[in-house]
């Protein structure tokens, strides 16, 4: 990827914060996992 | 034949840096390198309007500097404009890409400049303009007008005008199709052996160098920062209002969230085809995390979440359009006054 | 491996009482072949129709192209792995019908990347003189499956009707002599030691999609959990190969495998001199990126290990993903200094530089494009429209706008296209 060091790896392309195969307390969990992660990037030198 | 030649200040002898501000003037006889301009165009050319600007004016005036310049060229009942060539000089060569465009589009008359390949200019404008490669060095002048002379005779006498290597253009980044008499198999071939006997080769397609974008400071405090949600997975409010193409989208819009915990089903679709919706389209969270967002806002992890998203459909969507796109939605998040935007990429 | 090719050029093709190859006229038995056709019951009834080069002719959409070639008994079977026992294609003698092929329309549009109208044969004007196909007789096999038939079941049985008719017509050959012989093999004895060692890859399919059921690839398996295997090049000119039902953008044939662009060209390089034809690799465009490191790699390996490879020329099947998968794969041999030529179809819808390629690796700079996104065509009325329905026939009377891409043969993943990208 051209120089975007904030990336975080999403659950895959169909459902990049979600997941349709677990609980759906489970996904919540997930997604909010996920943004975590990228408000830590935002936080982060991003290098 | 009636040339209008276009100069900065450095080249139309009104002194250095410390006249970059000088607003436009306008000569009615060559100028600096145009003389040789009109020497090298022939006994019959004359140089009859020399438009002198500064760097810094044209740049922060580019309105005002085109519509006068528009003017006194309409004036002027020119055949042809020449701009520089403006070399290395950026805000030079901007200056020229932007006066040589509006010159072709609203005067329809032939125009001709020339700049170094790095110059921000011919980034700019090497699609819209016929861009003579000038190198960086003023010293070659002398060769650089000959050959912006010899293409403005081409263009002027409606003669075909052959690829960039011939001409000496910047090439316009531009592609067409050609037949030939070798297969691709033969010619793939042909390349490999070239290759391995270290012969030159010539390459049918070559990947694009991309100026790096600056990656912007870490947020600072992110338990104050607005933050925005920005996808391009082509989530779009039912009836799909802005019409964002699913594909090569030109568009994209930006939906009110104000007060929503989430993102429930039946107000959205999807305007996308590069990937399988059907698990978006039943949780639009799953894309663009609102509920996740409200919880982390609730308990202060961030100061606030931006009342709006903003979605476009991202599937086969060249840079001359995400690049518009991109810095189009950029200038709504700063209207916003958003700090910091996560993009859910599919 | 030795495969003898026996060549024998066809002028004509006409219909008559019985099938047999009469110097250079093929005469054809619509009704014998009818019968072999309808032995699948999946098949309803079939029609059969001859188009000539350069005929004001029409044809669409397509299904595949096969040229008829039949082998002598002692090697494998026609088609191995589909009509036969999967012993190795590549030995042995095999009978040529050239300048004919046999083609399949389908009954319904493939939609994906080639539109309503799928792939169309064009037989004259300017779309014609910019493919192959339309130097050739054509012996056209419309199929007219059973209404309730799941797609795949379609695709099997357009499969084998097409493959069995093409063997059928080449037996005629089977006991004449041939006009002339080619012999392929690519032996490299120590004398030659000094030419650079040449390596072909070569995407078969790509996991964008599942394989349908039944649907044959490689000796008829459908590549399902395949790594990169290494093939000899008479496997692929000698039936080991077919494509898949899905070809998109560039497209890919049975003909172009069996005269495979690339295999000829590294052949008459080899037969010349210049290099030495190491041996070839088939591979497959991955699934995801955990997938792609592993196949790009393995097939990398192949290359460097198994064939010694100097250089290698690689070729892809389908669209961005196998891209990356072809781009990788460069990247890798030229770190180990094995230097690459690649083939990408044109992915600059908006005809820029910047939207060409998928990839910036500055070692793998020795790129072919095959273009084809800026040219269109009207296409004029002709005399004769084939095709399954009405419905088709209409859609294909014209006058009507094409993309160059949707003509068969102009584009090809395979190597067979004679248009080039032009940078400006």
């Amino acid at each position: 990827m051209i120089g975007a060091n904030r990336l975080v790896l999403g659950n895959g392309i169909v459902h990049v914060v979600g997941d349709a195969h677990i609980s759906v307390d489970e996904e919540k969990k997930l997604r909010r996992q996920l943004v975590e992660k990228a408000l830590a990037a935002l936080q982060s030198d991003g290098k | 034949m009636r040339i209008v030649h276009y100069l900065n200040q450095f080249f139309g002898g009104l002194g250095g840096e410390e006249q970059a501000g000088a607003p436009l003037e306008a000569r009615d006889e060559a100028v600096g390198p145009g003389r040789l301009l009109e020497q090298l165009l022939g006994a019959d050319a004359k140089v009859v309007l020399s438009l002198i600007c500064g760097d810094n004016y044209a740049v922060e005036h580019q309105d005002t500097f085109i519509a006068a310049a528009l003017e006194k060229i309409r004036a002027a009942n020119a055949d042809l404009l020449v701009a520089g060539p403006c070399f290395l000089a950026g805000r030079y060569g901007v200056a020229a890409g932007a006066l040589c465009s509006a010159v072709q589009s609203k005067l329809g008359l032939p125009v001709i400049t020339g700049m170094a390949r790095e110059n921000p200019g011919a980034d700019l404008y090497r699609e819209t303009l016929y861009i003579i490669d000038s190198g960086e060095s003023a010293a070659r002048m002398r060769e650089v007008l000959e050959r912006m002379t010899q293409f403005a005779q081409k263009l002027m006498a409606k003669k075909a005008i052959g690829s960039p290597k011939d001409e000496g253009c910047i090439p316009r980044g531009l592609i067409r199709d050609q037949f030939v008499e070798r297969t691709a198999g033969e010619r793939l071939v042909d390349m490999a052996l070239a290759k391995v006997r270290g012969e030159p080769f010539e390459s049918e397609m070559a990947p694009a160098a991309f100026a790096p974008v600056p990656i912007p400071p870490p947020v600072r405090n992110l338990k104050t920062a607005k933050v925005m949600l920005i996808t391009d997975g082509g989530l779009v409010p039912k009836g799909n209002p802005d019409q964002i193409q699913a594909s090569a989208a030109t568009r994209w819009g930006s939906y009110s969230i104000k007060d929503r915990g989430d993102l429930r089903a039946e107000d959205y679709e999807i305007s996308h085809g590069g990937y399988d919706p059907q698990f978006v389209r039943l949780d639009p969270d799953r894309l663009v995390p609102l509920d996740a967002m409200r919880e982390l806002e609730k308990d202060g992890a961030i100061g606030e979440l931006c009342d709006e998203f903003i979605s476009t459909s991202g599937l086969a969507n060249p840079l001359s359009n995400t690049r518009r796109m991109g810095r189009e939605m950029a200038e709504r998040a700063k209207s916003l006054g958003v700090d910091a935007i996560i993009l859910t990429s599919t | 491996m030795s495969l003898t090719l026996a060549i024998h050029p066809i002028s004509e093709i006409c219909f008559d009482a019985a099938t047999c190859l009469d110097d250079s006229t093929l005469r054809v038995d619509k009704d014998e072949l009818g019968q072999i056709v309808l032995q699948d019951s999946r098949i309803e009834s079939v029609q059969f129709e001859i188009v000539r080069p350069g005929e004001s002719c029409r044809a669409g959409p397509v299904f595949d192209i096969v040229e008829p070639r039949a082998k002598e008994p002692g090697a494998s079977p026609d088609w191995p792995g589909v009509l036969g026992a999967p012993q190795t294609a590549g030995t042995g003698t095999t009978h040529v019908l050239q300048g004919v092929a046999v083609t399949a329309l389908r009954e319904q549009s493939p939609g994906e990347s080639r539109g309503a109208t799928g792939y169309i044969l064009e037989m004259s004007g300017e779309a014609g003189a910019g493919t192959h196909y339309a130097k050739l007789h054509h012996l056209v096999v419309i199929p007219h499956t059973k209404q309730e038939l799941p797609l795949s079941a379609r695709h099997r049985a357009y499969r084998l009707a097409q493959l069995k008719v093409a063997v059928h017509l080449a037996r005629t050959a089977l006991l004449l002599q041939p006009v002339r012989s080619e012999v392929l093999e690519t032996s490299i004895g120590a004398d030659r030691a000094n030419l650079p060692r040449f390596a072909y890859v070569g995407q078969i399919f790509s996991r964008q999609r599942k394989p349908e059921a039944d649907e044959s690839i490689l000796y008829g398996a459908d590549t399902d959990g395949m790594l990169p295997t290494l093939l000899d090049p008479n496997e692929w000119l000698d039936g080991a190969l077919l494509p898949s039902y899905h070809a998109s953008l560039g497209g890919a044939e049975t003909y172009f495998y069996q005269n495979h662009p690339v295999i000829t060209a590294l052949y008459r390089r080899h037969q010349a001199r210049e290099l030495n034809f190491a041996g070839t690799v088939a591979t497959i465009a991955s699934a995801d990126n955990f997938d792609r490191e592993r196949n790009t790699r393995f097939a990398a390996n192949l290359v460097k290990w198994a064939l010694n490879a100097n250089a290698a020329v690689l070729t892809k099947f389908g669209g961005g993903v196998p891209h990356t998968d072809l781009s990788e794969t460069a990247r890798l041999l030229e770190c180990d200094n094995i230097k690459t030529s690649v083939q990408v179809t044109d992915l600059a819808r908006d005809r820029r530089v910047e939207s060409a390629l998928l990839f910036n690796f500055p070692e793998v700079d020795a790129i072919v494009c095959i273009g084809g996104n800026s040219t269109h065509w009207t296409l004029p009325r002709v005399d004769r429209v084939l095709a399954a329905n009405t419905g088709f026939a209409e859609l294909l009377a014209g006058p009507f706008e094409i993309d160059s891409l949707n003509v068969i043969g102009v584009a090809n993943q395979q190597g067979a296209s004679r248009l080039r990208s032009v940078m400006y």
